[in-house]
């Protein structure tokens, strides 16, 4: 089984190396993990959660089962974690009803390609534009309460940016799935649009360590 | 298939634009909102300092006031019956001449008479400074340090330089200078021990340097100002340089204590 996972990643080895990315934000954390905060306890539990959910993919491709209804679901769960990250940062009822209205819907777009209502991997879109909106939402609220010193320096700034760099990135790339990411694409296209995800993914994690080398300095930076 | 794949790269590395420039914008706007908010905290912070300065001088000014008050009433009133007392003493003593003990009590009434009229006029004296008021600050000290002298173990020494004796500040400085330096000179004689106190007073480019130093034990400034018990002379010290835009410096040297007090824009009175 090794043998025929390190195969598959030395073939295709940028999404190996997406895969293994997320390690680095793990161990950054795992440095800083005596400033832990709330959020970042959360987050560092979804970089786990995104890890340990990796492997199936590469055991499937390895043994060529088709994992497609399981990536699709991971995707949208991962997306889903993200966002319940959010109930910790927003203090506000009125913050958190909206916050919960917008993660009833991104649950709903699972459930719909759970039980496969629409064609499995044609609404991935939305949950990245709920998400994205919610990383929006939340650079809006921080710009309404200036109590950080020093931004750069505030851990959830970089888990802000990372979650919307990476939502508003790859929101075409799903919301055109028939001719990007489609399984039966031509390989060509399939791989190189895969590829950018991964692309895109890879930044993300590597925001998010930086978020996490910056969990020494959240209390001295903020109000 | 080709060209909507072209637009979704294109549309793609827009949105990526697109959340850099987000980003970006959000540095740049808290950046900004923070300044902001710092630089209105500050006015704030300088409106209440201004404030309380004001009403520090208010305040001391209303005891000044009070002081001259006390002052005139008790040379006017006091000062006054106690002289009217003398007079009938003076008459008594005349009178019971022939009885040596009504005489000897009334030559103690007017000793105690005299003490009295003296240590009135002395008060009356200290609580507003004639001296300082009519000839100014280096004869006010002088005269002062003299007194001090008299009365305690203490050499007083007092240099000046580029002040002469016609050199007048606004009253409001001199006053301020010359309470301070009562208030060192008593704390000196009252907690150090101190055989020796050195002051120099100097004036250059509108700033007045004045140098306290003692001999005595000296004494740490941050235990006596950490204890709200102690401390009140220095604190009072602070207020009054707050007031007249002054600073102070508390140094230990080897062997007693040195303040050091630097009173900027101290404008020369025409």
């Amino acid at each position: 089984m090794f043998e025929s996972i390190f195969k598959l990643a030395f073939k295709h080895p940028f999404i190996a190396l997406g895969s293994l990315l997320p390690l680095l934000p793990f161990f950054v954390a795992l440095y800083r993990r005596q400033y832990f905060t709330k959020s970042s306890k959360w987050l560092f539990i979804f970089l786990i959660f995104f890890m340990l959910s990796d492997i199936p993919l590469w055991i499937t491709a390895a043994y060529k089962i088709n994992n497609l209804y399981y990536s699709y679901t991971r995707d949208s769960s991962i997306f889903i974690f993200l966002a319940s990250i959010y109930l910790v940062g927003l203090k506000s009822i009125k913050d958190r009803t909206y916050l919960n209205i917008a993660i009833f819907l991104m649950v709903m777009v699972l459930v719909i390609q759970l039980l496969k209502i629409t064609e499995i991997g044609s609404i991935l879109w939305i949950n990245r534009l709920i998400l994205g909106g919610i990383s929006l939402f939340y650079f809006f609220r921080l710009l309404q309460n200036p109590i950080i010193k020093d931004i750069l320096r505030f851990p959830f700034f970089w888990f802000n940016s990372g979650i919307l760099f990476y939502c508003l990135s790859t929101v075409m790339i799903t919301f055109f799935y028939k001719f990007t990411i489609k399984a039966g694409n031509q390989p060509e296209s399939y791989m190189f649009f895969t590829m950018i995800l991964e692309y895109l993914s890879v930044s993300m994690f590597v925001i998010f360590a930086i978020g996490f080398w910056n969990l020494k300095n959240n209390k001295k930076y903020i109000n | 298939m080709k060209g909507v794949q072209i637009f979704v790269l294109f549309a793609t590395l827009i949105l990526i634009i697109f959340g850099i420039l987000v980003i970006a914008f959000v540095v740049y706007y808290q950046r900004k909102q923070f300044n902001l908010e710092i630089k209105q905290k500050e006015e704030k912070q300088e409106i209440e300092l201004e404030f309380q300065r004001k009403l520090l001088e208010n305040s001391m000014e209303v005891q000044e006031l009070e002081r001259r008050r006390l002052a005139k009433d008790l040379h006017d009133e006091v000062g006054a019956l106690l002289s009217v007392l003398k007079m009938g003493n003076n008459q008594l003593v005349k009178k019971v001449v022939e009885n040596e003990v009504f005489s000897q009590l009334a030559k103690n009434n007017k000793e105690l008479i005299d003490e009295s009229i003296s240590l009135v006029r002395n008060i009356s004296k200290d609580l507003v400074p004639q001296t300082l008021e009519n000839f100014g600050l280096l004869h006010a000290i002088e005269e002062f340090f003299n007194k001090m002298e008299k009365n305690s173990d203490i050499e007083f020494k007092f240099l000046h330089k580029n002040i002469s004796e016609k050199l007048r500040f606004s009253t409001k400085v001199e006053l301020s200078i010359f309470r301070i330096i009562q208030e060192l000179s008593n704390n000196a004689l009252k907690h150090s021990d101190a055989t020796k106190i050195d002051l120099i007073l100097n004036y250059e480019d509108k700033t007045l340097f004045l140098v306290f130093a003692d001999n005595g034990k000296g004494f740490s400034m941050p235990l006596v100002i950490s204890n709200p018990k102690n401390g009140l002379g220095i604190r009072n010290i602070e207020s009054r340089l707050s007031i007249i835009n002054g600073t102070l410096e508390v140094l230990n040297p080897e062997k007693g204590i040195r303040y050091e007090i630097e009173i900027k824009d101290c404008h020369e009175k025409n």
